[in-house]
């Protein structure tokens, strides 16, 4: 069993598994600028509403809602418009966000100044819209 | 015997075993009780998100919704009777087939969790040696019988050994890769400034609430070389917690104030080692009851005392 838990050590940096692991989070270097994907209502003003991860991914975890909308974008065999119709579905009903378009993006942030209350990103990237529905 | 063998294969008395399963039983008891809800909807995820990972490579879709919440119920009807030490030879290694499934499809969406991989670790250990020889309803049931209670031995000591080196090799993993991806300038502190803001602000684009300490910390970047050194020896720097009790406290100490720590200034949460049940293997854990009885016991000789007083 020793043996079993300690064999990770072997494996390439880019595979894990469970319940064997090499417990690589947090250890790949990251920029202070990064690309994130998310999902996003933009309203007919502009503005642009964050959805929670529980609207994105229907799960409560932060990062699995940011791997569902990765992998979807990776698909590329119409991953991101049906991500994008299953969050509108969890929209419906929501007056605050009637008439607002749904919006599977990718935005590259400067992640020290977002956290200084910069919310501006450098750029943005839609990969699928939507109607929210009523 | 060989000093190796007189520390691996030392003596212990049953209740040592016992402690463990029941604590790492309420843990997985609790655990999944406040899990349910949330791993109840997972059964409502596309099939086109589902990526198999560990003994889920063994599907080829997603389970039925009726088969994903039956499995949750049947677990946690198994961790209590696992955690009650009830027809233990046949409910334990139950157990850990469904807690290893139950975690590995939770796994399976896309995102690998590392917050339950010890706990799953353990089960599969107390799963497979007598760990339900006190403290336990198949110990009451023995007794009823009038069966001899057994004594102290090495296959009480060697699971909570094998467990405590289990949990440090954790560790130096979770330490190998930071050095290995990404490199010893690891340790100058950028890149865990960077990881920590780049999670908070994934929480942040995501519309979920992010750490306030981890925004303050991200403005003062000298801080982060200290913790960076200080996360690095934690985690390469397990194997000192098998040195003995000194080194083990500090360890212990140490390794809890880091998975604090990463709740503080990430909003990530290491229940298992936060709980201090993923330490327990490391201490002589068959000393709870005895300090719970003289502790309860102190409480109530007073008050008797005073009703044989009369007062």
């Amino acid at each position: 069993m020793l043996l079993l838990v300690a064999w990770p050590f072997t494996w390439a940096s880019r595979h894990d598994s469970f319940p064997l692991s090499n417990y690589p989070m947090f250890s790949f270097p990251r920029h202070r600028v990064e690309a994130l994907s998310s999902v996003v209502v933009q309203m007919p003003n502009g503005e642009i509403e964050r959805l929670s991860s529980k609207l994105v991914s229907g799960g409560s975890e932060t990062t699995l809602a940011s791997v569902t909308v990765i992998n979807a974008i990776n698909r590329g065999d119409g991953g991101t418009n049906e991500l994008c119709q299953q969050v509108a579905q969890r929209l419906a009903g929501k007056p605050e966000l009637q008439g607002g378009e749904v919006l599977v993006v990718t935005e590259r942030w400067d992640v020290v100044d977002f956290l200084q209350g910069d919310r501006t990103p450098e750029d943005r990237t839609v990969h699928a819209q939507c109607a929210v529905p009523a | 015997m060989s000093a190796f063998e007189r520390w691996y294969l030392r003596s212990a008395p049953p209740e040592r075993l016992a402690m463990l399963r029941i604590l790492v039983g309420a843990f997985a008891f609790v655990y999944a009780v406040i899990r349910v809800p949330d791993l109840w909807t997972y059964s409502d995820f596309s099939a086109s998100r589902f990526r198999p990972v560990g003994i889920t490579g063994l599907l080829n879709s997603p389970l039925s919704p009726t088969m994903w919440h039956a499995l949750l119920l049947l677990a946690v009807v198994l961790y209590a009777a696992f955690l009650l030490g009830w027809r233990y030879k046949v409910v334990a290694p139950l157990t850990a087939v469904v807690l290893l499934f139950v975690t590995t499809y939770h796994d399976s969406f896309g995102q690998l969790f590392h917050t339950e991989n010890l706990m799953v670790l353990y089960v599969i250990v107390l799963a497979v040696v007598p760990a339900a020889d006190a403290l336990s309803l198949d110990r009451r049931r023995a007794d009823a019988r009038g069966a001899e209670a057994p004594g102290g031995g090495p296959q009480y000591g060697w699971p909570a050994v094998l467990m405590s080196v289990l949990c440090v090799v954790t560790y130096m993993l979770a330490g190998w890769a930071k050095v290995a991806n990404g490199g010893w300038g690891w340790v100058h502190g950028d890149v865990l400034r960077n990881q920590i803001a780049f999670d908070n602000v994934r929480k942040g684009v995501l519309g979920d609430p992010y750490s306030g300490v981890g925004v303050f910390l991200v403005r003062h970047g000298w801080v982060f070389g200290p913790i960076a050194i200080a996360a690095l020896v934690i985690e390469l720097g397990a194997p000192i917690a098998l040195l003995g009790k000194k080194w083990r406290n500090a360890w212990v100490i140490g390794a809890w104030l880091f998975h604090a720590g990463t709740v503080m200034v990430m909003y990530i949460t290491f229940p298992f080692p936060l709980s201090l049940v993923a330490f327990a293997p490391f201490f002589e854990v068959e000393q709870i009851p005895v300090w719970l009885r003289r502790t309860i016991g102190g409480w109530r000789t007073p008050r008797s005392a005073l009703a044989r007083t009369g007062g």
